[in-house]
């Protein structure tokens, strides 16, 4: 079978690539269009560390064909910081030490993010809810909740 | 002298003997006194365990210094994870 | 040695400097290098857990258009037995070129039969397909039970049980045995007022790590490689690859990518000489993952046990003898954890008498490799689940008990040598003030209370500092990062330097130009590489002396240094203005050169950690799920470097300990395959269901380190099991011994207990 001619839109930028019909929009992100910024855990969807943005909602692109992405927006890790600056959940959490070895860091900035975007108030009990399909092995969770949930305040203009 | 231990699973090489007193300055010299009395046996002390000098477990010393009230423990390896 | 001082950086909580590139995404990781020209390497797995390989032919797969190199066992040199010195149970160097590729024989379902390297994943797949195996089938040896017993089906016919007694006439699966005595053990109990005793088993877990294995390897036609891949020791990858494959290990480069989490489990090697071999037949790079599956059915999780504890007590809860009896399982080679298991047990307590023996046991499962402590958390949840049961049994308080028998400085430690200044008791006194000890607690719920220990490792380490023109640092060591340790080797130049933490910058460096370096592991890196890292900024200090002596006209041994800047020491007739750290690195070319640091050592003095962890759990008698409400670490650390990444530690490795406890485990049917090769199945613990992890850092100084500096990674997912455990009794009035402490476990004792 050959290859299907894509148009996409990635991190507001405009985007084609060829791809078989069977690669998941994660192996296409990594290996075709070298955003190796979203990562393979374990490519069935249980883990979040290929989380991104689909038309602003979170899903695991490990679960999505690439070729179900034309005429769509993603947003991946690499979309969150601006130029120069990056998003106040990224610096909350190196402030907060949320991250150890990192390899879940890029699917847990995208995850909150869609959480903030959708609910700039959450609980405790919110965020660990929302942020269940995003696994971590080497934090406990604590330190990124608090992250987390000091972003929110941040992004709410409120004083830290 | 320093005292030297030796755990259950070494003493099939001392013949029985879990304890001794050896003159010594330096373990290199420690483990040459053994085994004038085991031969063979510093095949084992060095390189194949780890060993506790005064509390200080160390893989594998050969120029520590031993003092003269030292003890001197030999130990299984222990890497972590 | 260690005294209390004011320090100026050490303490504080520093972004680290690796960090931008981790939270956007832009850091490096194994699957994230490319080459150009690169293949794509996937190994075809047994399907059996105990076959003979009688045939493989590979004719079909080497047709297909794509397939640049297939290989099987007989592409590998055959390697000689030899131990690997790399620490407890490591193993032989045989048995692990023979788990990289099987050669004669399969030993689990999964292990390695051939690979090939094709243009891309998907040909690569199809080729694998296209292998044709011939096994002769055996029986499955799945448990220890079955491997133990009499007339049980062989895993290694040609293995006989080391330190028996009287050696053996038959072989066995049992690869080892051990014991470790003291005293006299029936007059210990016969001392007792009380003598209890339990058996428990915990199952096969893994160590989790969410970033799958990988590599690339590229080989030239003149031998020479270069090997990138995420590994917790690429100085250990280089040694064992160059065995494996009979090279030299001047050939081999190493470099380490970012690693994402290994535990321990990341200090061996599975897919790098395989990447090399096809590499080299196929003349181009090859790149290697392994999907999760394969991680958990093919890589090296932790020691499934079975561990009989008995303790004899006095009245007033003073122990008079403790006996183990453990049994590790090894996997399909020998070499479990069960001699650190061994040396752990008690290792916390004064016991005048003791007897501890321990079994190494084959079983078709992958061979097992380190995972935090590896040995400990198994044979420890075994005894602070019966000291629990006892201080019950004797109406004491559990902290009370502890503190009654606890070791200090001077006590002798049960795996022979004194304690130097070791923080137990302190662990204790704070646990029994903390307020989450006394707060209130409902219907169905329960507190749980145990201690844990790690002897931490010190080995060898190598650092360079390097001074800029500008005066700014660079270090170089070759430790690679798992959870922050630049901002720690940071945070001790700087403070030895006396310049300020964002003057510092760290790398990692790979096998050529880092001076070598044992595992990251072992908690040995803050300690370790950072006593490197502190001798090699002494070493600068001693050169910047120098330089400002002979730019002052004066004898080096009249420059003291001080806030970053040479000057004369006090009383010292020198009309001259002190010289920074930039100034003298500015004229360093007129001086002598530039200023270059260094460092290498055999570290001694690692200070052992104890650790106290409280559970609070609520237990549905419905569904029997246990729900964790609070959970407490209570860690001595000597001196806390970078304390964020100190609480890290202790919160992670409590949640890893929480999971081992509730929910997880390699489920096998009965052929020997695992059933839950997958995160959905193999369930570990999400944000949703955990609360804070409380922490307290208990700060007792090593005597043996400058700054007091205790390794922290590993003692912290000891306790939880039992304090899980602990709580789960507490608060159901049953003990259940096996783990997990899953739903469907809990809920059958439940509903025996009303029976």
């Amino acid at each position: 079978m050959g290859k299907t001619r894509v148009e996409t839109k990635i991190n507001g930028e405009q985007m084609e690539f060829l791809c078989e019909p069977q690669q998941s929009m994660l192996d296409v992100l990594r290996d075709t269009l070298g955003l190796t910024g979203t990562k393979e855990g374990c490519a069935t969807g249980d883990c979040g560390a290929c989380s991104v943005m689909l038309d602003g909602r979170l899903i695991c692109s490990c679960l999505m064909l690439a070729v179900e992405s034309n005429g769509r927006q993603l947003t991946t890790i690499e979309g969150i910081s601006r130029g120069e600056t990056l998003h106040p959940i990224q610096q909350k959490f190196l402030q907060h030490a949320a991250l150890q070895c990192g390899i879940c860091t890029p699917g847990f900035v995208v995850a909150a993010k869609a959480l903030l975007d959708e609910n700039p108030n959450p609980t405790e009990e919110e965020i660990r809810y929302h942020l269940a399909g995003n696994l971590c092995r080497c934090t406990g969770y604590d330190k990124i909740i608090r992250a987390v949930q000091d972003a929110a305040q941040t992004l709410r203009g409120e004083a830290s | 002298m320093a005292r030297v231990f030796f755990p259950d699973h070494l003493m099939q090489l001392t013949a029985g003997v879990r304890e001794l007193e050896v003159h010594a300055e330096s373990f290199r010299d420690l483990v040459a006194e053994i085994e004038r009395l085991y031969p063979g046996i510093s095949k084992v002390l060095i390189g194949k365990v780890a060993v506790a000098i005064d509390g200080d477990i160390i893989h594998d010393p050969f120029l520590d210094p031993v003092g003269p009230n030292s003890e001197v423990y030999f130990l299984h390896r222990i890497e972590g994870g | 040695m260690s005294e209390a001082r004011d320090y100026k950086v050490i303490g504080t909580r520093v972004v680290r400097p690796d960090g931008v590139d981790k939270v956007t995404g832009r850091a490096n990781f194994g699957a994230d290098f490319s080459l150009p020209g690169m293949l794509y390497g996937k190994v075809l797995r047994s399907p059996h857990a105990h076959a003979r390989i009688k045939k493989i032919d590979t004719d079909a797969a080497a047709k297909i258009e794509g397939v640049y190199a297939i290989v099987t066992g007989a592409d590998f040199p055959k390697v000689g037995h030899e131990e690997i010195t790399g620490g407890e149970g490591a193993g032989d160097f045989a048995d692990l070129a023979t788990n990289v590729m099987a050669r004669d024989k399969v030993v689990y379902h999964g292990h390695a039969v051939a690979a090939v390297a094709a243009k891309t994943s998907a040909i690569a797949d199809a080729a694998l397909a296209a292998i044709k195996v011939d096994y002769e089938q055996l029986a499955p040896v799945m448990d220890l039970d079955t491997a133990m017993a009499d007339n049980a089906t062989l895993i290694d016919e040609r293995l006989f049980t080391a330190g028996l007694p009287e050696k053996p006439t038959k072989p066995s699966n049992v690869a080892a045995y051990m014991e470790f005595k003291r005293g006299d053990i029936a007059q210990g109990f016969a001392q007792a007022d009380v003598v209890v005793e339990g058996t428990y088993r915990t199952p096969t877990v893994h160590q989790g790590y969410i970033e799958p294995h990988a590599c690339v390897a590229s080989i030239n036609q003149g031998g020479q490689a270069t090997i990138w891949c995420c590994t917790q020791g690429h100085f250990d990858v280089r040694s064992m690859t160059s065995k494996v494959l009979g090279m030299n290990v001047a050939d081999i480069r190493v470099i380490p990518s970012e690693i994402g989490g290994g535990f321990g489990g990341k200090t061996t090697i599975y897919l790098e000489p395989v990447a090399m071999v096809l590499s080299k037949k196929s003349g181009r790079p090859v790149k290697m993952t392994m999907t999760r599956d394969e991680v958990f059915r093919a890589s090296g999780p932790a020691s499934a046990t079975k561990c009989t504890i008995k303790i004899g007590a006095k009245k007033d809860g003073t122990f008079t003898a403790m006996s183990a009896w453990l049994a590790y399982e090894a996997g399909g080679y020998k070499g479990s954890s069960m001699a650190p298991g061994a040396m752990c047990v008690f290792a916390p307590y004064v016991v005048p008498h003791f007897l501890i023996q321990g079994y190494d046991v084959l079983v078709n499962k992958p061979k097992v490799a380190a995972y935090r402590a590896p040995g400990a958390p198994q044979s420890m949840y075994a005894c602070e689940s019966l000291i629990d049961d006892l201080a019950r049994q004797l109406k004491i308080d559990p902290i009370d008990l502890r503190l009654k028998n606890a070791v200090s400085a001077g006590s002798q430690a049960a795996y022979g040598p004194k304690f130097n200044a070791v923080g137990f008791k302190e662990c204790l006194e704070a646990a029994k003030k903390h307020p989450n000890y006394t707060k209130k607690l409902g219907p169905n719920e329960g507190r749980g209370l145990a201690a844990g220990f790690w002897f931490n490792a010190g080995m060898q380490s190598s650092a360079e500092v390097h001074i800029n023109e500008n005066g700014t640092v660079t270090v170089v060591e070759g430790s690679p990062d798992i959870g922050g340790s630049r901002a720690s080797m940071a945070l001790m130049a700087a403070e030895e330097l006396g310049v300020p933490y964002e003057r510092v910058r760290v790398v990692v460096a790979d096998t050529e130009n880092a001076g070598y370096n044992n595992v990251t592991g072992g908690s040995r890196v803050t300690f370790a590489t950072g006593m490197a890292v502190i001798q090699a900024a002494g070493d600068i200090i001693a050169q910047c002396k120098q330089r400002a002596a002979a730019t002052w006209g004066i004898e080096a041994d009249l420059v003291d240094w001080k806030d970053g800047e040479a000057i004369p020491k006090p009383g010292v007739n020198a009309d001259v203005k002190p010289l920074t750290l930039a100034q003298i690195a500015a004229n360093s070319g007129r001086t002598g050169g530039p200023l270059l640091g260094r460092a290498s050592l055999n570290a001694r003095g690692a200070g052992p950690g104890f650790s106290i962890n409280m559970a609070d759990v609520r237990v549905d008698p419905e569904t029997g799920k246990v729900d964790v409400l609070r959970f407490t670490a209570i860690q001595d650390a000597g001196k806390a470097i970078h304390p964020a990444y100190v609480e890290g530690q202790m919160q992670g490795g409590a949640v890893q300990g929480i999971g081992w406890a509730l929910n997880e485990e390699y489920i096998y049917d009965s052929k020997g395959v695992m059933q839950n090769a997958g995160f959905l199945d193999y369930r570990m613990p999400v944000a949703s269901d955990l609360p804070m992890i409380d922490t307290q850092i208990i700060e007792v100084p090593n005597p043996s380190h400058p700054y007091g500096v205790r390794g922290v990674g590993e003692v912290p997912i000891v306790a939880p099991l039992a304090a899980v455990a602990n709580a789960v009794r507490a608060a159901t009035g049953i003990r259940i011994p096996d783990l997990p402490l899953s739903p469907p476990r809990v809920l059958a004792a439940l509903e025996a207990a009303k029976a």
